[in-house]
């Protein structure tokens, strides 16, 4: 895999005066850019970094599209990211929406270059959202002690089944073992 | 009902919404249950609460691997695995 560092100059669009940038005319946006090993046309995916992001924090996410065969393209958001060329002090959330246009321009861009261009799968071409998973694992770690206590709340029930039912030792079995039966269903493929 | 078709087919985020689903439609299924009270019932509604189970099982486990570095995969897995720990001391 090799990395390019590129730069995009958006004659049409400002960079307005935010945390302590001047304001600019033209829209630059570098990005950094990396080229599968595999054969072209290849698929192209936007890296867009999250707030206070860069373009290269989900390195591992880049890698591994590269080796899937994707053309990783990772902008530098002019407004958000501290690592961009306009050395803001913090991230201008307000410029957000900007950076749809962003994505748009530098798609444009690229299909345009008489280089990327004739090597890029115009037709897949998508984006990757650069946000944390700290709170999905939260999430996650919610639902694994949900899980954990489903699991052995069903042993507990059983006295209480007892004591409604009048229940037959194949049926005392059956409700012991109908939750292994049901993993038994449900895990082959 | 095979879990991995069905995570091969719709992915790991909508085959834990379909198992959490599963679950609660299990879960509704005890209230009849108990209700008239059926042994029969309790059994289906606990084997429905069952299948939800497996295939979260099955989705979640690989989904927590693949939603941050694979270099940290293992400690992530440790964790929520901690939190499963958890969840069995605290039920009885």
């Amino acid at each position: 895999m090799t990395m390019h560092r590129l730069a995009f100059i958006d004659a049409s669009r400002s960079i307005r005066a935010s945390m302590g940038f001047a304001g600019a005319n033209e829209r630059q946006i570098d990005a950094l850019l990396w080229q599968p090993s595999t054969a072209t046309p290849w698929p192209l995916v936007i890296y867009c970094h999250g707030t206070d992001g860069t373009a290269d924090n989900a390195i591992w996410l880049a890698e591994t599209l590269l080796e899937a065969g994707y053309l990783v393209l990772a902008p530098y958001f002019p407004l958000t990211s501290r690592a961009a060329l306009t050395g803001i002090a913090g991230p201008d959330i307000s410029d957000a929406g900007e950076q749809v246009n962003d994505v748009r321009f530098l798609i444009e861009r690229l299909l345009a270059d008489p280089i990327w261009g004739a090597q890029i799968d115009a037709k897949r071409i998508g984006s990757a959202p650069g946000k944390g998973y700290g709170r999905t694992l939260a999430l996650l770690a919610s639902l694994f002690f949900m899980w954990g206590f489903i699991t052995v709340i069903n042993n507990t029930l059983l006295p209480h089944l007892r004591s409604v039912f009048d229940l037959n030792y194949t049926q005392t079995t059956l409700i012991e073992s109908v939750w292994f039966i049901a993993y038994a269903v449900g895990l082959p493929d | 009902m095979p879990s991995a078709f069905l995570i091969e087919r719709v992915g790991y985020k909508k085959a834990i919404i379909i198992g959490l689903l599963i679950m609660a439609a299990g879960s509704i299924g005890m209230v009849p249950a108990a209700r008239m009270p059926s042994c029969e019932v309790t059994l289906v509604a606990l084997f429905v609460i069952a299948c939800g189970i497996a295939l979260l099982q099955v989705a979640a486990n690989p989904y927590v691997a693949v939603i941050g570095p694979p270099e940290t995969s293992q400690s992530r897995l440790t964790l929520v695995q901690a939190f499963n720990s958890m969840g069995t001391f605290f039920a009885p």
